[in-house]
């Protein structure tokens, strides 16, 4: 695991910055192999159509669960504070922003592959043909089945959540921060904040106890 | 990372791979153009796309040696993980993160799509310049031999990510597997219907530290 947070129980687990940029390169890679559906038209696009992205979402795909925790936890474990100090992005070099950008394309990635998982109650209180097609969550064989949607969807623990809520939060505001501050570039600004909304929307979508928990923070903080 | 004399070799050997077949087994061109160490910006500066285009079109027999060994040698590094491997691997997965995209740009070239999704057996040549115990593995991992390249490469870099020394220190792994058996303890009744399934992943991943340390 490369960063606490989701996942992990224990606190001890530390940041290991070392092997950032190794990451990255290996990331780059999937990135790259996982890029055939750029060359397919927005009208005849199908979530299911890549291979590639088949093989690595399917069940038994190695490390899918250490992979998917590190990745949602430097994404929403990083903090583009950094030092405090302004300007200090200007004269530390922040590793670890680049492979939380990286991070955050992977994860869009994987987790745009197959169809939603539903609980089984949701679809027998609508039986009618009209639902949206999903997969049972156990249903491993089934097209669009996709481990790291299963992943998400089993987080639930209230301290998970919180520290989810409080990820997006940080860095969806620091593209407020940084353009409103009073020294220009003083903040390190974050380039990934329409990701971060895709991941946001997922985790909605996804994880049945985000939506309350978020509605709920929102009316009693 | 990558002097000016290795990326005027890098140049050099690129222009030889666009001019004219390169034959798999000429070992010394190949190995050089693995271990010239090159970042991911200089590789990306030398090769343009329209060199990329040019090897897909006109010398795809290059091309297919390129992927071939690229992908061969990530899963020789998961495999036996000796550390000064680990720049090679780097190398290739560089170059890989520049060819793939061009590669599937068309969608239509059977040839492309037949490299990446063929069932193939790796060829021993290839695994046996990287360690000379390259012979058990291969009667180890028999089936995982016959699997589609593409198969291959997505778990090769799963795998590639969670190496030890490279990837995570090897105390925080052992920190991780000691909260994953901690979690087999878990008492919430959903957790423990999933029990056989994390003892087994538990088993499997201290069975892969085992024989990692093993081998150093």
């Amino acid at each position: 695991m490369w960063a606490p947070g989701v996942g992990s129980v224990e606190k001890s687990v530390a940041y290991s910055t070392q092997y950032d940029g190794n990451r990255v390169d290996i990331l780059r890679v999937l990135i790259a192999i996982f890029s055939d559906a750029l060359y397919q038209s927005p009208s005849s696009y199908d979530c299911c159509a890549s291979l590639w992205l088949e093989v690595a979402t399917s069940v038994d795909a190695p490390y899918a669960d250490i992979l998917f925790y590190s990745l949602i936890n430097v994404v929403l474990g990083y903090d583009p504070m950094g030092w405090g100090v302004p300007y200090g992005n200007l004269v530390a070099k922040d590793t670890l922003k680049n492979l939380m950008e990286t991070a955050v394309h992977v994860l869009v990635i994987l987790l745009d592959y197959g169809y939603p998982l539903r609980p089984p109650a949701i679809d027998e209180a609508n039986p009618t043909a009209a639902h949206p097609i999903y997969v049972s969550p156990d249903d491993t064989e089934a097209q669009g089945f996709n481990v790291f949607r299963r992943l998400l969807s089993n987080i639930e623990s209230v301290d998970e959540l919180n520290f989810l809520f409080k990820g997006f939060s940080r860095l969806l505001n620091n593209v407020h921060q940084a353009q409103c501050t009073y020294l220009p570039y003083s903040i390190t600004k974050i380039d990934v904040e329409q990701e971060l909304l895709v991941l946001l929307w997922k985790c909605l979508e996804d994880i049945p106890k985000f939506m309350p928990y978020v509605l709920r923070y929102v009316y009693f903080p | 990372m990558g002097g000016s004399s290795s990326k005027a070799q890098f140049t050099h050997l690129i222009s030889r791979l666009l001019s004219a077949d390169v034959d798999p087994a000429e070992h010394d061109f190949w190995d050089e153009l693995w271990k010239t160490p090159l970042s991911t910006e200089d590789i990306f500066a030398l090769i343009s796309p329209d060199a990329v285009r040019k090897l897909i079109k006109e010398r795809p027999s290059n091309l297919q040696t390129l992927f071939t060994q690229a992908v061969a040698q990530l899963y020789q590094v998961v495999e036996t993980p000796y550390p000064v491997y680990f720049d090679q691997a780097l190398n290739c997965a560089r170059l890989l993160s520049r060819l793939v995209p061009f590669m599937l740009e068309d969608s239509s070239n059977e040839d492309i799509r037949g490299l990446f999704w063929n069932k193939q057996v790796i060829p021993k040549s290839l695994t046996a310049e990287e360690s000379g115990d390259a012979a058990e593995e291969e009667t180890q991992g028999e089936y995982q031999e016959t699997e589609p390249l593409a198969v291959i490469l997505v778990n090769s870099l799963f795998h590639l990510l969670f190496l030890p020394g490279t990837y995570v220190c090897a105390c925080i792994f052992a920190c991780f597997l000691i909260l994953l058996v901690s979690r087999l303890h878990d008492r919430r009744p959903e957790h423990r219907l999933r029990r056989g399934r994390r003892q087994h992943a538990c088993l499997q991943i201290s069975a892969d530290v085992g024989t990692r340390c093993w081998v150093r």
